[in-house]
């Protein structure tokens, strides 16, 4: 059997920024506040 | 323990196979015949032959040990994380609309009862939802069109400062706007108060201006652009589009998407239309299934863009499907509503959320009643809410794509099956599709050094631009 697993390394400190922008996320998305409101970078 | 079906997932694209467990949140690139054999329990079929049997014990018991030895998934707003604290709330500051949208859910935005918020009622909210400590709040100004309700929403601002400057709440405002108001003193309101902005178009003209319909008999899109662009120009707030695809722009969703992204926004959100089947504007299960392709390709296409250094047209699925492989995290909501979010009528009426403003069994009570949040219609909706995880909705809990779903949306369930558990179809097909097909686009770049750096400080860098935590020290090891 061969079987690799892919690593997705953590982001220090993004947990709790990513809590907060889904905290109010309206859509299944789980998005930002609103629907829509995805990522600016 | 022992691995059942709703452990894994097994899948293929282009040749490779791909083992997917759901309780740890992990991904693996694994051989054609385990592949085989691991598909065959999961769709229930029996194994025959020694090497059959032989490469399920081996399969199973390293997922087994796997999932024994896997940090434990952190819960994503679990139900230990719900308080008696609502963070958010839409306000209906206006249940009438100057536009006559073809697929109006809300009635021209009056949901059977047009009028405006009284100042009564919007005191009646904060003085309900506010008033919990100095923590994050957020409103959403909703309608019909809030903006025909300025005056309303220049009190709310007042209320919002002095809650603020009396220690009670941090309130950040929002709205939800069809962007054909505007005046100075809108503008002013807008650069001075509002975070975030979310404005209703459907994409280019020909495709906006019959579905999107002005009561006054003006082009929505040319007045709607216009304000856009001037509400805009100064980039004081984050700002969006939502745009509904109807059956009539259907296929051409990469093109509303690159019509939309020309002005700047931050974020496009696209969803099919919610009417009737009867509904001249309703997806067919042809269209529908046309519709997740493109999605999915606007989001391939957003993905690369992300890698290269660009700034993404559409971008939301990869970015929520790796964040929850990032941190190990369990989506266990559609959404807040009913839990953290809440929707307040112009007459005060409280509603798990805008969705179900005007349907009288999910009534919560009303912000003038002190008492309110101890009553038990409200608490009984409210837990009900809190109670329906992924893990306790019929339906979902054995889906092997539950954490990285949440569920379908409740009043979608609800209007399918009259109760707000049970999945509908279509979202099902949407979120593992979506899963499916991104999913190794994602595996691929982090197995490439280059770009798993790339997407990792740019990840880093979207969460806190966007929402202000700048000070978050984020490390790409």
């Amino acid at each position: 059997m061969e079987i690799k697993e892919i690593e997705f390394e953590s982001l220090e400190g993004c947990n709790e920024a990513f809590d907060i922008m889904t905290k109010c996320a309206c859509c299944g998305t789980q998005g930002g506040r609103m629907c829509g409101c995805g990522p600016k970078a | 323990m022992m691995v059942t079906t709703k452990d894994f997932h097994v899948f293929s694209k282009q040749g490779q196979a791909y083992l997917f467990l759901a309780e740890p949140v992990a991904i693996f690139k694994i051989d054609d015949d385990t592949a085989h054999v691991v598909q065959m329990v999961e769709q229930g079929k029996p194994l025959s032959g020694e090497f059959e049997h032989q490469r399920w014990e081996e399969a199973s018991g390293f997922m087994a040990r796997y999932c024994q030895k896997a940090p434990k998934a952190r819960n994503m707003r679990g139900p230990e994380d719900i308080s008696e604290r609502v963070s958010g709330i839409y306000l209906f500051l206006s249940q009438k609309c100057n536009l006559k949208c073809a697929y109006c859910y809300g009635d021209e935005g009056e949901y059977g009862r047009r009028g405006t918020m009284k100042e009564e009622v919007l005191n009646g909210s904060f003085e309900r939802f506010f008033n919990d400590g100095l923590d994050k709040y957020f409103i959403t100004f909703f309608g019909g069109e809030p903006l025909m309700n300025l005056p309303m929403m220049e009190k709310a601002a007042k209320l919002a400062e002095e809650y603020r400057r009396n220690g009670c709440a941090d309130i950040s405002m929002g709205i939800v706007t069809n962007g054909t108001l505007y005046s100075d003193k809108i503008k002013k309101f807008f650069d001075n108060h509002i975070d975030d902005v979310t404005f209703s178009l459907d994409g280019p003209k020909e495709l906006n201006d019959p579905q999107r319909v002005s009561k006054n008999g003006d082009s929505v899109y040319d007045t709607a652009t216009e304000n856009i662009r001037k509400l805009t120009e100064d980039g004081k707030f984050n700002w969006a589009f939502r745009t509904i695809v109807t059956s009539r722009g259907c296929d051409k969703v990469e093109e509303i998407y690159d019509h939309l992204n020309q002005f700047g926004a931050g974020g496009v959100g696209v969803v099919n239309v919610d009417v009737p089947p009867e509904s001249p504007l309703y997806l067919s299960d042809e269209q529908y299934r046309h519709f997740v392709d493109q999605i999915i390709a606007v989001n391939r296409k957003g993905l690369r863009t992300f890698v290269d250094g660009g700034q993404a047209v559409a971008f939301e699925y990869p970015f929520y499907i790796m964040f929850y492989f990032i941190s190990r995290s369990h989506a266990l909501y559609h959404c807040n509503a009913g839990t953290n979010l809440l929707a307040v009528t112009a007459e005060g009426d409280v509603y798990p959320c805008h969705r179900f403003v005007g349907d009288e069994a999910f009534n919560m009570g009303n912000v003038r009643d002190p008492e309110l949040k101890k009553s038990e219609q409200f608490q009984r909706i409210r837990q009900r809410f809190i109670h329906e995880t992924v893990d306790n909705r019929a339906g979902c809990k054995e889906c092997w794509a539950r954490y990285l779903c949440g569920g379908s949306c409740a009043k979608y369930s609800y209007a399918e099956h009259g109760d707000t558990a049970p999945p509908v179809e279509r979202h099902c097909l949407y979120i593992k599709s979506v899963v499916e097909e991104l999913l190794p686009e994602m595996v691929a770049i982090m197995e490439n050094p280059e770009e798993k750096q790339a997407i990792m400080r740019r990840l880093a860098a979207a969460v806190s631009n966007r929402y202000g935590t700048r000070g978050i020290d984020a490390h790409v090891s």
